[in-house]
């Protein structure tokens, strides 16, 4: 058991994510302390990640497409036509078919995504980018008001929460999790990095490159989908532009998260507490506004927008921290290095 | 048996491979030799299916097959192991060696265990003291290059091309490695193995394929060759490039223009003294990656100086940067012409006032009518062909490219130009036209360190020639004349430090 648990030290300590991992520990050991068993009990535990899982998920989605050389700019638009559709087509529809029919249109469009990217060759930024216009319109179509219902049931699920413990809503993320842990225990899933960080080894390795970076985008768009419906459930009725905000904050998360841009370097783990991060971070500006600081404004200044202010501070400071430590780390091993060959 | 046969391979209008013949049989290994630019890794990245031939045919046991992409190659038995690395560095080492291998479970998943010890066991055969979970890019790179040859024999092929994998490997790790092909041989695995170690290839191999040119000069048993030999089919008996040297009377009270003093850069160029005088054309002879590239851009201040110091004009340089050095008169023209010298896409006359206009405050303006006349009178002394000088840079050939960055450097006052390799992929026209510059511009007093991938071309033009061998000058060869050529060729192999000891 002692073993275990070192083994299990060990592995965290040399995961490529480990600063992520670490950044996420101290903000909730701090939130903690400060808010005590206003923070630390299942309820606010369980709306933590109620609130949180459809950027959790976005996030995971846009990691797995950064791994393979790519990025994503319209995640969010996808999360948009999935809350559309699903809202839409459960007016006509029995709920369970319309919703699976919007889970379908998002590994659809991540089929379309990828073959775009891989097949044509057309750098992911402006295939995203432009895309994101198309699909903020697809959504438009599909429901041009706000407005529409869930079944409550769905929602009491979602929000329940398991062995009166662990949150319905996590256990959609651990699910997910697994669902990559599949894929990356497989052959695929170096090879998607290696796609990321040097097309060129995987083609001379004898690995079709366009389909590994398919692959990845479908894997992408099925994680999108499911995320699409847990926002569509949180938010209990329809928004077409609801997820549009969305794309630009899974890029940050995940670079919070320890996955590096320029592709195959980082994990999904690490990207999943990179969302985490900047809920938690959410959750404590808040805190720290309505109950430590009771008035509305400070000098005219009306303290909401300062909230955002300081939050938006608070995640610049993370993502530089999350960048120096990659740097750093670069740095370090090439000292090893030239070190190793001097002697 | 493997045979590539009037294999012909065009890179725009520069002719690679020009109806070569190669072949490698069961249990045999073969040597592939060529000076640089012969064709070697074309020909090689043909079998390996990364380049497409334009004619030709590759056949196996008198089976015609066509190669389209890396996988068609080793499905039909062809590895390679590149010179540049072909390994993921975000990966580990286990990941790099099984990227395309199955070792899976029934399901599907990787079977760790096994991958474990296989990857291990390779490790061990190839004395890598690394861990199989290492990532690849903290690794040496000695270490990479015979990863690389470990990763092309994990799919266990038919015929192995090594395209200079010993050219950063220490000697324990190359006789390490011969160990591992002979044995490889004997079982019979068909080896091609390019390199420029001479040494190295009558050690390891039996028979010989000579490239000239891209065409096949000699393909036979490689006993009855002797150095010499190999060195004539390799260079072949042209005729002498017409010499364009004039006696400077070599006044040994002369100042140096510039002088090197025990310069060093960290790993690549060791301990490096040298005096450039006023007129001279210093040539410079190595072969690839022997450190006269960091060399060449430490004195201009493109590359950090761990040691040394650099005497300009009388005066101690204590801070380099390109920006400094342009100012106080010491150019560099790269032959690297794409990364390193246009911006194709902005005019002539832009790409030749940038590195004056550079020079001068921020806000000052152009003189745009005096400055257009400076640039036709360079266009007319240098004689760029060009279709007028608002025309994008990319427009011009390689060779008045080349001009026109010399163009962008005459037009500061400059009195010591750093060349390296500039007639780089530059036709022999203009080849012959930029060397007349050259020799034009010494005789007005502009001294030139000159380096060249091609030995003959250095000896056409400098009047002194230094050879750079892994890091620091091995020979200095005062009086040039045709009859250096075959000792440069030597040196260039390190011959000298054999002589030495």
């Amino acid at each position: 058991m002692k073993k275990r648990i070192k083994s299990l030290v060990h592995k965290v300590r040399n995961s490529q994510a480990f600063g992520p991992y670490l950044m996420l520990f101290i903000l909730t050991v701090f939130n903690i302390a400060l808010q005590g068993r206003n923070f630390a009990n299942v309820s606010s535990i369980n709306s933590l990640f109620l609130v949180n899982t459809p950027l959790i998920l976005a996030t995971i989605a846009q990691a797995v497409i950064i791994f393979s050389g790519g990025v994503d700019l319209s995640i969010g638009a996808t999360l948009s036509v999935v809350n559309a559709s699903a809202i839409a087509l459960g007016t006509f529809f029995p709920v369970p078919l319309a919703w699976a029919c919007a889970f379908l249109a998002a590994v659809l469009i991540g089929v379309v995504k990828g073959s775009i990217v891989a097949y044509l060759r057309v750098p992911a930024i402006l295939v995203t980018f432009a895309l994101s216009f198309v699909l903020e319109g697809v959504a438009l179509l599909i429901l041009p008001q706000p407005g529409g219902t869930i079944p409550s049931s769905i929602y009491s699920v979602y929000g329940g929460v398991f062995a009166s413990v662990i949150p319905i809503s996590a256990l959609v993320i651990i699910c997910v999790l697994i669902f990559w842990g599949i894929l990356n225990k497989r052959p695929i899933g170096a090879q998607m990095k290696a796609a990321g960080s040097n097309p060129r080894s995987l083609y001379i390795a004898g690995v079709n490159v366009q389909r590994t970076k398919m692959t990845a985008y479908i894997a992408a768009g099925v994680i999108t989908g499911i995320a699409g419906l847990c926002l569509t459930i949180l938010a209990s009725s329809g928004d077409p532009k609801i997820g549009n905000e969305v794309s630009l904050n899974t890029i940050a998360a995940s670079i919070l998260g320890g996955v590096n841009l320029s592709g195959g370097w980082g994990t999904v783990g690490g990207a999943a507490s990179g969302a985490l991060f900047l809920g938690v971070l959410n959750n404590l500006i808040f805190y720290i506004f309505n109950n430590v600081i009771k008035s509305s404004t400070i000098a005219g200044i009306k303290l909401s927008y300062l909230q955002q202010l300081l939050t938006n501070l608070i995640i610049i400071l993370g993502l530089c921290s999350s960048l120096l430590a990659y740097v750093k780390k670069n740095n370090k091993r090439k000292e090893q290095k030239n070190d190793h060959e001097n002697k | 048996m493997l045979e590539a046969r009037n294999i012909s391979k065009r890179y725009g209008q520069t002719t690679a491979l020009d109806k070569a013949e190669l072949s490698m049989r069961p249990g045999e290994i073969r040597a592939l030799l060529g000076s640089n630019g012969s064709g070697k890794s074309t020909v090689a990245k043909i079998l390996g299916g990364l380049v497409s031939m334009n004619s030709g045919d590759i056949v196996i046991d008198g089976k015609p097959l066509s190669i389209h992409s890396a996988k068609d190659a080793l499905t039909n038995g062809i590895a390679l192991a590149y010179q540049d690395y072909s390994l993921v560095d975000e990966l580990t080492v286990e990941e790099n060696l099984f990227l395309n291998h199955a070792n899976v479970t029934k399901l599907g998943f990787i079977d760790h265990k096994r991958r474990y010890s296989l990857a291990l066991e390779i490790l061990e055969r190839f004395h890598l003291a690394v861990k199989p979970h290492t990532l690849v890019k903290s690794l040496d790179e000695s270490d990479k290059s015979l990863l690389e040859v470990a990763k092309a024999l994990v799919f266990h092929p038919q015929y192995l091309i090594l395209d200079e994998v010993t050219a950063c490997l220490h000697r324990d790790q190359v006789l390490v490695l011969f160990d591992i092909l002979k044995d490889e041989k004997a079982k019979g695995l068909s080896i091609l193995f390019i390199s420029h170690r001479f040494d190295e290839v009558f050690e390891l191999c039996e028979t010989v394929t000579i490239f000239r040119n891209g065409c096949t000069e000699y393909s036979s048993i490689l006993n009855n060759l002797t150095n010499d030999d190999i060195v004539f089919y390799m260079t072949g008996q042209r005729e002498k490039a017409c010499r364009h040297h004039t006696n400077i009377n070599k006044n040994n009270e002369t100042e140096p223009v510039l002088s090197i003093q025990h310069l060093s850069v960290r790993n690549q160029v060791d301990d490096v003294s040298l005096d450039l005088f006023p007129g001279e054309i210093l040539g410079v002879c190595g072969l690839q990656g022997q450190g006269q590239g960091a060399f060449l851009r430490a004195i201009y201040g493109a590359k950090k100086i761990t040691q040394g110091s650099i005497v300009y004009k009388g005066k101690k340089q204590l801070k380099l940067t390109p920006e400094i050095s342009l100012k106080s008169g010491v150019a560099f023209i790269s032959g690297d012409r794409d990364s390193e010298g246009i911006f194709p896409d902005r005019s002539i006359f832009e790409n030749m006032n940038i590195s004056r206009s550079a020079l001068r405050f921020i806000f000052s303006g152009i003189r745009f009518k005096q400055s257009i006349s400076k640039a036709e009178k360079m266009i007319k002394m240098l004689n760029i062909v060009t279709g007028g000088m608002s025309l994008p840079a990319s427009s011009l050939s390689g060779g008045n490219q080349q001009k026109l960055i010399f163009a962008r450097n005459l037009l500061l006052d400059i009195s010591v130009l750093i060349l390296d390799d500039p007639t780089k992929g530059v036709d022999i026209h203009a080849r012959n036209e930029i060397q007349e510059i050259l020799r034009n511009l010494a005789a007005e007093g502009l001294a030139c360190i000159y380096y060249s991938s091609d030995y003959k071309e250095l000896s056409a033009i400098s009047d002194r020639i230094v050879v750079f061998y892994e890091g620091t000058i091995t020979k200095e060869f005062n009086d040039v004349c045709d009859e250096i050529e075959s000792d440069l060729a030597a040196a260039m192999l390190g011959a000298s430090r054999v002589e030495a000891i």
